[in-house]
């Protein structure tokens, strides 16, 4: 990757973006002349500033959590708004550890969601605080009819033989985005 | 949004040396920049959330390689780096979807469905404001563009910048990125004053429904209310005022393109007064031609 036409290396030009470069007066007469090269140090500065300025909304209702899976374990956990983390499953002494379960979890109100991979498929659970009535559902993101639907007093929810791909899940007044795929 | 850079840099230099501990820096450079790359196509482009959690995915499996690209032995600052390599995947992601897009055309049956309105919203259309912009001269349109509209400056204009005020390039970029970074403070500065202000105007409402539930009854507790009444009632007006004085900082960033601050305020009064003048002649002319 060059940058802009390549008559200075990328380093040396970020290097004068920070105001650090020995070359100052010999880029500033390039960039006079040069409209590539101009071009694209006006917009990594404007990206600069607007990556600095920005501020993450957080987001309560419709967290978005992307999980990777691959033999038969979870290998890695990202989500937009609540705290991902990869938890060990215990083993038997022959088997040996079972690799790890992904597990989001928020505050008190927001219902818990653990991701565990059982083959190819993925098992969803979520954990609410207390018991309630409610009516929970999965669907792939797109469709209109949900993949499964419970309505259940339990305060565990658990969706099992869940295909990679992106889904909903609407349990009460929390909507979920999940993202399952295959590393 | 920040990236902390010592720490980064240093879970990038265990990653390179380390053996076996490299998997466990690897995690922990990934901690430290996730939020940050997901939200690199919502701050930099406007983009929506279903684009950003494609494009973390679309960079969970390109963060190995790209970790072992960084120059640990310059002394970039690794955010300015990564926003670059992030800028160029981004353009690679977007070529990428393109590729993925796949069309199928629908043969279910719609016709007893009621058919779907879509509202298209205008794009706001400047050219009006650009045109009075052009009646003015170099030194006050570009004085303008870069206090009002910072980010809108084409680099032909950070050109004539450098030339106008006398000052290198870099410094020009320096300035402009200054300013957009005090726009959006004060922007956010503005929206937590106004939530204050509904918090006072909260309390006071309650307050003065109390006082109005004693009014036959002037005793301590009346005085008491009238007392806190007043008193959130001053830091009201205190909260109002602070909304619309002028911002320093703002300011203080764009006064180096002049000698000092009073100039700078001077300099910017005047071209907005003969903008305004501009704009209302041109609306009057307008006017006459219908």
């Amino acid at each position: 990757m060059t940058f802009g036409c390549g008559y200075f290396p990328e380093n040396e030009m970020l290097l004068y973006l920070e105001g650090k470069s020995q070359r100052s007066a010999i880029i500033e007469d390039h960039l006079r002349t040069c409209s590539d090269c101009l071009g694209e140090i006006t917009e990594l500065n404007l990206l600069n500033a607007k990556m600095e300025s920005f501020i993450p909304a957080k987001i309560k209702h419709e967290p978005t959590l992307v999980v990777k899976i691959k033999d038969g374990s979870v290998v890695s956990a990202f989500s937009s708004s609540v705290s991902a983390r990869l938890i060990p499953l215990a083993g038997t002494r022959s088997t040996g550890s079972k690799g790890f379960k992904a597990l989001f979890a928020s505050g008190v109100l927001n219902p818990e969601v653990s991701v565990q991979a059982v083959g190819g498929l993925c098992r969803i659970s979520l954990n609410t605080p207390g018991y309630r009535h409610t009516v929970s559902e999965i669907r792939k993101k797109g469709e209109m009819l949900p993949l499964f639907a419970k309505n259940t007093l339990r305060s565990e929810i658990v969706f099992r033989g869940i295909k990679p791909g992106d889904y909903q899940i609407k349990s009460g007044e929390y909507l979920i985005n999940i993202s399952v795929r295959k590393a | 949004m920040d990236l902390r850079d010592s720490e980064i840099k240093s879970s990038i230099s265990n990653y390179i040396t380390g053996g076996e501990d490299s998997q466990k820096s690897l995690s922990e450079f990934k901690k430290l920049t996730e939020i940050y790359v997901y939200n690199f196509p919502r701050a930099a482009y406007r983009k929506d959330m279903d684009t950003c959690s494609e494009f973390y995915i679309y960079m969970l499996e390109r963060f190995e390689s790209i970790i072992k690209n960084f120059p640990l032995e310059e002394n970039i600052q690794f955010k300015t780096w990564f926003n670059y390599v992030l800028r160029n995947q981004f353009a690679h992601f977007l070529r990428y979807q393109k590729k993925q897009a796949v069309f199928e055309l629908s043969l279910d049956d719609h016709e007893n469905e009621s058919a779907l309105e879509v509202f298209e919203t205008e794009g706001r259309d400047y050219s009006f404001l650009y045109d009075c912009l052009q009646n003015l001269t170099e030194i006050e349109r570009l004085s303008l563009k870069l206090f009002y509209m910072p980010a809108g400056l084409t680099p032909d204009e950070i050109i004539s910048s450098a030339d106008v005020f006398h000052l290198p390039i870099r410094e020009i970029l320096l300035i402009q990125g200054n300013i957009i970074k005090a726009r959006a403070d004060e922007t956010e500065r503005a929206r937590q004053t106004l939530l204050k202000i509904s918090y006072i105007n909260n309390i006071l409402r309650e307050l003065k429904y109390r006082l109005h539930a004693l009014r036959n009854n002037m005793g301590v507790d009346s005085a008491r209310l009238r007392a806190r009444i007043t008193r959130y009632e001053a830091s009201k007006t205190r909260k109002i005022r602070d909304l619309e004085s002028p911002d320093r900082i703002l300011f203080a960033a764009f006064a180096p393109l002049f000698e000092n601050m009073v100039r700078a305020k001077r300099r910017l009064s005047l071209s907005k007064k003969k903008l305004k003048m501009i704009i209302m002649y041109n609306i009057n002319a307008q006017k006459r031609r219908l």
